[in-house]
């Protein structure tokens, strides 16, 4: 039985916010060196104060009252949302963390090597405790440069622990002939094109490259960093090429291959530094096509593979068309799409529109005024399974104002 | 007391005195005839009228998550440094710590000496007598509340599913399931209803004799706080841009709507009924704290302002004192007994 609603007003006015504590989540199949790097966090002196939560303390070799022990909970929100997952437990600890006296610099979460990112990250967006008081600052993800074939055959977390990826460490290179490091590269970035990747020997890294990457505050998403070094981008921008948006990924026609000659004179150029020459269509771009993916593991070359569609125009968005578009897709394909990420040029808006999301759920803002002399374009990535290049392509370019 | 309070009037308010104790209050409590004042700094602060004479008491290394009066004045508390505490004259003891060093988050007290307590999928009740042995149930999920029946035979905790009533006696378990996670539990002073409040912005209830359950649902926020009026006719909660009270007198509240109370522009995060009379005190997300009267909503001024949101109010057993806490460490105490006395 159910008594009935009561009216109630909306009006967030709460009291100013303190600094939002940064929450790292470090992920990675076991064995990829998730403890090593942990170990180091803890035990170097960098004048920071990191608490850790973990699942077992067992592996942690350091007695640190900073560390906390916390049993995974995956929760389902009574929301409506069939795929809004949250880690139950991470809302209680970080709660807990809160009340104590003395702040800390960050919080770092480990998750189990089999884990799936995608709860721990709608943490912080489904709970407004955590909302207020903590931002997910970067999902980083340890992964075995060795084992990563093997890993990704037998194991769908394995994939998507890079999907959600902010920061790779792609680990143990010294345990890899070069070709065959190269080919490993290959394979995360036709998983996932923008995590910042960082080669690593027994987790050797520099904190600053693991903390405080502001990969989630969409107030600070400058750029979406694409990594081209293994582009072979495939611009269908040319209305010649109109065909190309109708054929499915996997086609492996030759006009994958035609568009990536051409491709070459603009493919290379850092997203958010060099706008796309072309303009309207808009660009779609398939990372690794099934021709190119030949000798990565079944698990990429599967229909059911993530990866990623780069949308950008020069033209200017009309907002409301776009914002229902995005609800529209993340709600009827929000299973499919692990990460997304845009930066918009909204028309008649001075200020640059920035979005971000995980499965269903999305967060959107306006971000900053355009600079003076700042080129003003869209762009748009999806990472995630199933996608349809075509439908997406057809609907972004669908929200491009008249 | 007269119905002559306004807000804005000469006797529209009543304020408190105050001390900051320089870390967030996770708790507030009557106790013998003063307050207790947890902290996040593993602290128990005690105070009888002027909080600047307090006793304070080292109880934790780390936060105090959760404390609750026994029997006699003595204070328990769980700790995030895995302990459960018990103060008695103001001296702190060990009575148990976490072998996995994990957190204790809940403690509850019954009568006779009987207390309970949670870490993580675990719970503890331990009886009253010398020597008594602690006696534990594994949940389906981490707890999320706790709370003795008032007759404490009975011990509720909540967790992602449901609650699990475990009889004490008779060491039987009984679970009332409902979709969701379900954070603090408690039962109406009769024990015909147990309630929940969930973490998606509902509240959850039983009527214990047939395991019938109602939603009560629409809020905005989480409603972490509950009261049951003295009689436990009416309930209020928090977790509103007002104090939400539902109906429990009768048929309980399958199909009536709340009554709203003390509405403002800024969420309630606590609430507490005055043991005396319907009148419930009310804190915000913004600092301040109300007085408000159900009868006719009026408001009386217990704080006008602060910088963080109240984490809880607790009414002297009399009802003639209330005490506050914040999330920025500030402790206070308000008189009523001098208005009372006018009027």
């Amino acid at each position: 039985m159910t008594a009935p609603q009561f009216p109630s007003t909306p009006e967030p006015a709460g009291p100013t916010p303190e600094r939002q504590i940064p929450v790292t989540v470090l992920t990675g199949y076991l064995g990829a060196g998730k403890t090593t790097l942990l170990n180091r966090i803890l035990s170097e002196t960098h004048g920071k104060r990191y608490a850790v939560i973990v699942n077992e303390f067992g592996e942690i070799g350091i007695d640190n009252d900073l560390v906390v022990a916390s049993d995974e909970e995956i929760y389902e929100m009574n929301n409506g949302c069939i795929c809004c997952t949250v880690r139950g437990d991470l809302i209680r600890v970080l709660s807990g963390l809160l009340k104590r006296k003395g702040k800390f610099d960050g919080i770092l979460v480990e998750t189990t090597g089999l884990a799936d990112p995608a709860p721990v990250a709608q943490t912080f967006f489904a709970d407004d405790d955590v909302k207020a008081k903590t931002r997910l600052d970067a999902i980083v993800t340890v992964v075995d440069a060795k084992h990563l074939a093997l890993r990704l055959e037998d194991s769908r977390e394995a994939e998507e622990q890079i999907a959600f990826a902010d920061v790779i460490l792609l680990n143990k290179i010294d345990l890899v002939p070069k070709d065959e490091l190269a080919k490993v590269e290959a394979m995360i970035r036709a998983i996932n094109p923008y995590a910042k990747l960082h080669r690593t020997t027994r987790s050797e890294i520099g904190l600053a490259e693991v903390f405080d990457r502001n990969a989630f505050d969409i107030k600070r998403l400058e750029t979406i960093e694409v990594d081209r070094s293994h582009d072979h981008g495939h611009d269908h921008g040319h209305g010649e090429h109109e065909h190309g948006p109708e054929c499915s990924p996997d086609c492996g026609h030759d006009h994958h291959h035609h568009a990536h000659d051409h491709g070459h004179d603009h493919g290379h150029a850092a997203d958010g530094h060099t706008p796309p020459r072309h303009d309207f269509p808009a660009r779609l771009r398939h990372d690794f096509p099934a021709r190119l993916r030949h000798d990565f593991p079944a698990r990429l070359r599967h229909d059911a593979a993530i990866r990623s569609i780069s949308l950008s125009s020069l033209h200017p968005m009309e907002p409301e068309k776009l914002l229902k578009w995005l609800q529209d897709v993340t709600a009827g394909q929000g299973q499919n799409i692990l990460r997304l990420k845009g930066i918009f040029d909204m028309k008649d808006d001075p200020e640059r529109f920035v979005v971000q999301g995980v499965h269903m759920q999305i967060e959107a803002d306006h971000q900053r005024a355009w600079a003076p002399g700042e080129t003003r374009w869209s762009r748009l990535v999806f990472i995630g399974r199933h996608l349809d290049d075509a439908a997406l392509e057809a609907g972004f370019r669908a929200c491009v104002a008249d | 007391m007269a119905a002559s309070v306004k807000p804005g009037d000469a006797v529209g308010s009543v304020l408190g005195t105050e001390r900051d104790l320089d870390a967030t209050v996770t708790a507030v409590l009557a106790v013998g005839g003063g307050f207790a004042f947890a902290t996040g700094a593993g602290q128990l602060v005690l105070a009888s009228v002027k909080l600047d004479d307090a006793n304070i008491v080292e109880a934790h290394d780390g936060a105090i998550l959760s404390a609750a009066i026994m029997d006699g004045g003595r204070v328990l508390t769980g700790g995030d440094d895995g302990r459960v505490v018990m103060l008695t004259n103001g001296t702190a003891e060990a009575l148990w710590t976490s072998p996995q060093r994990r957190w204790v988050d809940h403690v509850a007290a019954g009568h006779d000496g009987v207390i309970a307590w949670t870490s993580g999928k675990t719970a503890f009740v331990r009886g009253g007598g010398a020597g008594a042995e602690i006696k534990d149930l594994e949940l389906p999920g981490a707890a999320g509340g706790l709370a003795f029946a008032p007759k404490s035979k009975r011990l509720a905790v909540s967790h992602y599913g449901g609650v699990t009533v475990w009889a004490l006696d008779e060491d039987t378990t009984q679970v009332f399931d409902w979709k969701g996670s379900h954070l603090e539990v408690l039962w109406s002073p009769d024990e015909r209803y147990l309630v929940t409040a969930m973490q998606e912005g509902a509240m959850h209830g039983w009527r214990t004799s047939d395991g019938s359950d109602f939603a009560m649902r629409g809020y905005p926020g989480k409603p972490r706080s509950m009261s049951f009026s003295r009689k436990g006719d009416w309930l209020a909660t928090s977790g509103a841009f007002e104090t939400v009270i539902w109906p429990f007198a009768g048929q309980g509240p399958m199909g009536q709507a709340p009554e709203q109370l003390a509405r403002r522009t800024h969420m309630v995060t606590a609430v507490g009924y005055r043991p005396l009379n319907p009148y419930v005190a009310t804190g915000y997300d913004d600092g301040v704290v109300l007085l408000a009267r159900q009868e006719d909503r009026r408001e009386l001024m217990v704080r006008r302002t602060g910088k963080a949101p109240v984490t809880g109010v607790a009414w002297a057993a009399d009802g003639k004192r209330l005490a506050y806490g914040t999330e920025d460490g500030i402790a206070g105490i308000v008189d009523f007994s001098a208005v009372d006395g006018k009027r």
